[in-house]
């Protein structure tokens, strides 16, 4: 699902944010991406959702190594990626529903065709009684929820989520880690960059951790 | 949950704030202006091709006396030579009152004794399906009565015809610094647009949208503002023309009203051309 082989990253004329990583992620997998702040797990993520393009070595997402690809088809391959931010990234001005919809708006898709599985799954994520509210007005919960459902609407074949509880209090974290692991039951591939050790201690999924421009893999900690 | 919702019409773009009043105003103001370059240009045009036809319609043949001849005795060898000319509708010898009421203005009312030498005047009317040798029928004046002078107005003409491609410049410059005016306010709109909604950008190009997809619902706003705000700018200056049309009856007809149309037309094509190049090279030179 995702390879890097030697892949380095710097920004301009910048110092190497990212040095020589080498990192292969199966189909259906979950992994935790740990690291303490400023290791470069959010440009690592940005490398793997397609936000940047490495400076060195081969970046390949579901099959398609990333330099060779045209903006026209990073443009399709974005399409199968669902990104959860920490800050949400919602649209201000458009209601829960439209939010949530905007994937299947861009790939093309009808109205009539997507509508049913919006409402499904904004009743899923707990937000059926805010389909039509502004962002704004929900809480740091109920904004992370509307971007989680943003990022599966479109059924996405890999699922990158940087630092997703950053924002919410700690049961609701929670609750939207098993969401998560309720998606990748179902063949989703997660990448979850975390600070949160309550986290990956709860969760038995491997763990990256990313430090000084290295990744290495740490065994996944008893599930409490 | 499972009721049908009437269909979203959001916008993906928030339309506040990308063009606000300050841009409609301007588009407006600068359609306003453009029409009347338009319209003052083709009013000036339509009036010196009026003046300009008067003026080759109206010709004269000046017969002043010589040494050996009077005025009056070398009028029926020019009258002679006029009726043998082709090309000429009419043949038309001013009396003496004729005379003096051309030369009233300028001398004045009752100045005009009766003994002043005055020329002999005949007004000729050339033919217009005709072509009409001016410099061989003044030749051949010359040649039968030395005293007659063909005088074809040609100096007036020039001037007309100067004075109109003049006003014909100035409208086309003042038409492209509008042009120019408002493809660059529009472009710095546009700008400003992309910069106050980069974050909503990023949002659009991370969950796969493509350039032109973008570029669309910019092109789609900008053009929508812009003809709102031109037809504005065309009515005003439909309701300028529509009073000066007491002054010039034809700037209130509807045919000279209706050629002002292109004006709004034109500025949503500029708008649409200087957003798309914009917004596509702006997004292209992200990853």
């Amino acid at each position: 699902m995702i390879r890097l082989d030697h892949v380095s990253l710097r920004y301009e004329d910048g110092p190497e944010v990212l040095s020589d990583i080498n990192l292969h992620l199966a189909e259906g997998s979950f992994h935790f991406l740990t690291g303490p702040s400023g290791a470069g797990k959010t440009s690592l993520l940005k490398l793997i959702f397609l936000a940047h393009r490495a400076s060195a070595g081969r970046v390949s997402v579901m099959g398609h190594d990333i330099s060779t690809l045209t903006r026209h088809q990073m443009s399709l391959t974005r399409r199968h990626i669902g990104v959860i931010f920490q800050d949400f990234r919602l649209i201000d001005h458009l209601s829960v529903y439209d939010n949530v919809a905007l994937p299947l708006k861009i790939a093309g898709q009808r109205e009539g065709r997507y509508q049913k599985d919006v409402l499904e799954l904004l009743q899923w994520v707990g937000l059926g009684t805010h389909v039509d509210a502004l962002p704004a007005t929900l809480s740091g919960g109920e904004k992370q929820r509307a971007a989680i459902a943003r990022a599966v609407i479109a059924r996405p074949r890999l699922i990158v989520a940087d630092e997703p509880t950053g924002n919410v209090d700690p049961e609701m974290g929670l609750r939207l880690i098993r969401l998560l692991d309720q998606l990748n039951k179902m063949g989703t591939t997660i990448l979850l960059a975390t600070h949160d050790q309550k986290l990956w201690t709860h969760f038995a999924h491997p763990r990256l951790h990313l430090e000084a421009g290295k990744v290495r893999l740490a065994p996944p900690l008893e599930a409490s | 949950m499972s009721d049908m919702r009437s269909p979203s019409k959001a916008s993906i773009l928030p339309p506040k704030s990308l063009a606000g009043p300050a841009l409609m105003a301007v588009t407006m103001v600068m359609t306003f202006l453009a029409c009347l370059a338009l319209g003052s240009t083709l009013l000036v045009d339509r009036a010196a091709s009026r003046w300009l036809t008067r003026a080759t319609s109206a010709m004269s043949v000046q017969i002043v006396e010589t040494v050996t001849q009077s005025a009056e005795e070398q009028v029926p060898a020019v009258l002679r030579q006029l009726r043998d000319t082709p090309g000429l509708e009419s043949v038309k010898v001013l009396g003496k009152s004729d005379l003096i009421s051309l030369l009233e203005p300028w001398l004045g009312e009752g100045n005009i004794s009766e003994d002043l030498p005055l020329p002999v005047l005949i007004e000729i009317t050339p033919d217009e399906k005709q072509t009409l040798n001016t410099q061989a029928l003044a030749a051949e004046l010359k040649a039968v009565a030395p005293g007659a002078r063909l005088d074809t107005h040609g100096r007036w003409r020039q001037t007309l015809e100067t004075t109109a491609a003049a006003l014909r410049l100035i409208a086309v410059l003042v038409l492209t610094m509008v042009t120019l005016a408002t493809g660059t306010v529009i472009l710095f709109a546009t700008r400003a647009g992309l910069l106050a909604n980069e974050e909503i950008l990023h949002v659009l190009h991370q969950i796969g949208a493509q350039d032109s997809f973008i570029s669309r619902r910019f092109e789609a706003h900008f053009t929508g503002s812009t003809l709102t705000a031109a037809l504005a700018g065309l009515f005003a200056a439909w309701g300028f023309f529509y009073v000066i049309s007491a002054l010039v009856l034809e700037a209130g007809s509807l045919p000279f009203l209706v050629t002002l149309t292109p004006v709004p037309l034109g500025a949503v094509l500029i708008s649409w051309v200087v957003t798309r190049i914009y917004v596509m090279r702006r997004l292209k030179s992200g990853i």
